[in-house]
């Protein structure tokens, strides 16, 4: 890709400015504002709409790469009491994750030879876990684990004199050590030694571990410098410094806990809280930790000195220290138990990048979603940078489309089609990737989503918006649907409302964490997007209240409000989830469950007992990924105080039977009505899918036991419910539970049973007169 | 995909997979190279950051070819 980019801002007022930072390959590119109508390219559809926006933004820039630095790190500026150091000790717990070469072979398919074995090992090289070492200059002190995946301490005098002295003993994965280097005059002592407990880690029996315990004792002649100049580094070194900007080198994968500094080694009983002249710094990474959680970027150090540390990239909080007894589940009860960071050599919380240019939002254009589109190049590659405009305060529509913006950001850059086997046999078809994916796939360092796993191994659990973010963008096609997903779906709705000429606002789910109800109070009807799957406190308690407060809401999707997450309180760019017990791609290790960001408990909504049944009416059941069904009208689509929904719709008429996401309105993921989760007893259950594939499978949340039986054509929950009910104060909820359906509004120029239907719910939410109640008494029934 | 096709692709990736996560080397994905026009076939690679090796310099006018053609090779994969 020529041309990338990323904004500082998601959204803005009129007249607020936006700053966009981008990198390109040509000498320049022209960029422009427009504003998004229709993302999907397929020519069964509308097609692609944009509209220019003539703003002073417009224009050609200069263009010039900029690089992303991944990797998880803290850094400690250079001080005084890290120099002329004629002994110290450099220790620490540690729970390494890539120590080692990575898979000595793999089987490998070739076409033109079938099957053979490939030399796949690929090592991380040396990973740096307290290190005062400019790599440049070869200078400074270094405790790191070598390439062998052995504990070591590097000595350097930037004269060309180095000692590498190394345990010679290496490192198991995922195992916990007490790692202690030591130099005293020459005299240079590595001890490295496998703490097991019943649950820190990998084993649990005390094993002989004879092969990876060591003490070596060594002499040298090389005199470490204090490479002065050179901040100290925790899991990581560095590498240069480039234009005043830090290069992280040895990148370390896996978690640190009690890093330590001393001008004489400590013995075990005194790593925890160590005092005395002779402690330079002992940095503690649980310091922090309230019963709210651990947002803060600082590393406090505990010694009289304060050589406080700054963490850098996100790397994973909350994470169970070296001494974890399973006992504490949560890392607010026990914070001394949960001592450690978890670094990882692919953590990005901030691209970092310079500002090319920026736009003050024009007074005079509506709210929407808009996007800074860039070309460059012979080809004209192109590349869209989002943003949502919001309405002035006091002047908002009567209408507005939620956008899922934390479930965009939850998906942002998914790796799933290049690391997940399992992707074809999910989707049921060779996936098809884009230019973007190839790029995101060659570019590692652009970050990853909450669907991809580390290079270690272990799950995403932060997301940040500050860089490009490739899959968030129109015309872009995701592999996991046959057609458009999240972003690039959701235009579906705002291109429908948009051609049936309603006036309507945006707002966006990091408004909503952030304002509560008081965001969308001001509207008649509220409409989210196709899959808001990603939901905070704030944001679930604001959509209960408007609903409470007489709001009408319409879910024009499914599988929504389904995972717990958080906003990092200190910045409304990073969203946090910890995943388990759900349908997903990986799971939180046991002690790791609670959100670092505010120390409650992740996972689901419906282990928190607030099911999307609550939210919504209905919540996720089933999800397959090849072709889509349509609708059936229910008995109850026919009660009077329902029958106006279907006004235009004959009764026999199937409904979404046509679409641009799999050929149907209802598919991909599927929600259904269930009293036992919390959907309402009053509810209507207006109409409901059938005839899914065997692709499609009841999610694993439902089941008890994994039987035979469960796929679309044997299962009677596999389908989707449209619910309708009202709520206190003149409220009311239509629920569509269904991620397919608003790609079916398009169809035959918008002339469509999915369009009128939805057409006939606006309209009547619209209206200042509550909708037809369907809270008689006579018609609660237990279902 | 028909279902026992389905059952033995599963199989197969299980076994070759050696019963752990983790992608498969050379597994097939379509590259969608002029969108709306061209697509072509490629393998993966294990390695991050590994550019795709594309299968023979075939260039296809659907996705629906290329899927044909992915199948077809599959099919060699399985019984070799």
């Amino acid at each position: 890709m020529t041309v990338v980019g990323y904004s500082d801002k998601l959204s803005a007022f009129p007249g607020e400015k936006i700053k966009f930072m981008v990198s390109c390959d040509s000498v320049e590119y022209q960029a422009d504002i427009v504003k998004l109508i229709h993302g999907d390219t397929n020519p069964d559809g509308p097609g692609f709409k944009e509209e220019f926006v003539q703003t002073g933004a417009s224009g050609r820039y200069p263009g010039h790469q900029q690089e992303i630095h991944s990797g998880s790190y803290v850094v400690v500026q250079d001080s005084a009491g890290f120099q002329g150091l004629d002994a110290f000790a450099l220790q620490a717990y540690i729970w390494p994750t890539t120590p080692a070469k990575g898979p000595q072979g793999e089987m490998k398919w070739c076409s033109s030879t079938g099957w053979c074995m490939s030399a796949n090992g690929v090592s991380k090289g040396a990973q740096g876990i307290i290190t005062k070492w400019n790599a440049a200059s070869r200078s400074g002190y270094a405790l790191v684990a070598d390439e062998d995946g052995c504990v070591a301490l590097w000595l350097g005098d930037g004269n060309g004199g180095v000692a590498k002295i190394s345990s010679r003993a290496p490192l198991l994965a995922k195992c916990w050590y007490f790692v202690s280097t030591s130099y005293d005059r020459g005299r240079v002592v590595i001890q490295q030694e496998p703490i097991v407990g019943p649950a820190n880690g990998r084993f649990s029996l005390p094993y002989p571990l004879d092969g990876t315990t060591a003490r070596v004792e060594q002499t040298t002649t090389v005199r470490p410098s204090g490479a002065p100049g050179t901040p100290l580094l925790i899991a990581g070194w560095v590498e240069l410094i480039e234009n005043g900007m830090l290069v992280q080198g040895g990148k370390y994968n896996g978690k640190i806990d009690r890093p330590r500094l001393t001008s004489r080694p400590l013995a075990r009983d005194e790593m925890d809280a160590p005092q005395g002249p002779h402690v330079i710094a002992a940095w503690d990474f649980a310091h922090g930790i309230t019963r709210k959680g651990v947002a803060t970027k600082k590393a406090t150090d505990l010694s009289a000195n304060g050589l406080h540390g700054c963490i850098v990239n996100q790397p994973a909080r909350a994470v169970t220290g070296y001494n974890w007894t399973s006992q504490d589940m949560c890392f607010v009860h026990a914070p001394e138990q949960y001592g450690a960071i978890h670094f990882h050599d692919d953590d990005v919380a901030d691209a970092g990048w310079e500002v090319d240019f920026e736009l003050t939002v024009p007074d005079s254009i509506r709210s929407g979603l808009y996007a800074a589109r860039l070309r460059a190049g012979e080809d004209e590659d192109e590349d869209y940078i989002p943003f949502y405009v919001r309405p002035k305060r006091g002047q908002e529509a009567k209408i507005a489309f939620l956008a899922p913006t934390a479930s965009y950001m939850a998906y942002a850059n998914d790796h799933l089609t290049t690391n997940a086997a399992l992707a074809e046999l999910l989707v049921a078809r060779t996936p098809v990737m884009g230019a973007n994916d190839l790029f995101l796939a060659e570019h590692r360092e652009y970050g990853l989503s909450t669907y991809d796993t580390h290079s270690d191994g272990s799950g995403v659990c932060y997301s940040s918006r500050l860089r490009p973010i490739l899959n968030m963008r129109p015309k872009y096609r995701h592999w996991l649907s046959p057609s458009l997903w999240q972003f690039n779906a959701d235009l579906h709705l705002i291109d429908w409302l948009t051609e049936m000429g309603y006036e309507f606002d945006v707002v966006t789910d990091q408004d909503l964490n952030l304002e509560g109800v008081d965001l969308i109070k001001p509207y008649k009807v509220v409409l989210t997007g196709s899959h808001p799957e990603y939901y905070s406190n704030q944001m679930l308690d604001a959509v209960e209240a408007y609903q409470r407060g007489g709001g009408r809401f319409m879910y024009m999707g499914a599988n929504g409000f389904y995972w717990v997450v958080s906003y990092d309180p200190n910045d409304p760019n990073i969203i946090e989830v910890r995943k388990g017990d759900g349908s997903n791609a990986w799971k939180a290790l046991p002690g790791e469950r609670h959100l670092s960001f505010n120390g409650e408990y992740g996972t689901l909504w419906r282990h928190r007992n607030r099911a999307p049944q609550k939210i919504a009416g209905t919540g996720f059941v089933a999800e397959g990924f090849d072709i889509s069904s349509y609708y059936r009208r229910n008995p109850d689509s026919f009660d009077p105080r329902a029958a106006w929904i279907f006004e235009g719709i004959g009764e026999d008429e199937l409904i979404g039977d046509f679409g641009l996401v799999g050929g149907g309105a209802a598919g991909l993921e599927l929600d259904i009505y269930d009293q036992e989760l919390g959907s309402p007893p009053h509810a209507l259950v207006l109409a409901s899918s059938e005839k899914h594939t065997d692709i499609y499978l009841e999610v694993l949340e439902e089941l008890f036991f994994n039987v035979p039986g469960m796929s679309g054509t044997q299962n009677a929950r596999v389908r989707a419910d449209i619910v309708y009910y009202t709520t206190p104060n003149g409220g009311a909820v239509f629920s569509l539970s269904s991620i397919a359906f608003c790609g079916s509004l398009s169809h035959n120029n918008y002339d469509n049973n999915c369009s009128r239907m939805i057409a006939n719910v606006v309209n009547r939410f619209l209206l200042d007169e509550a909708p037809p109640s369907t809270a008689e008494a006579a018609a609660v029934v237990a279902r | 995909m028909c279902t026992d096709e389905r059952k033995t692709f599963a199989g197969m990736l299980q076994t070759l997979n050696g019963f752990r996560p983790g992608t498969l080397e050379g597994r097939y994905v379509i590259v969608c190279t002029r969108p709306g026009r061209e697509w072509r076939v490629a393998q993966l690679s294990t390695r991050e950051g590994a550019p795709l090796d594309y299968v023979g310099g075939q260039i296809f006018g659907s996705v629906g070819a290329a899927q044909q053609a992915v199948a077809e090779l599959q099919a060699v994969r399985r019984v070799a």
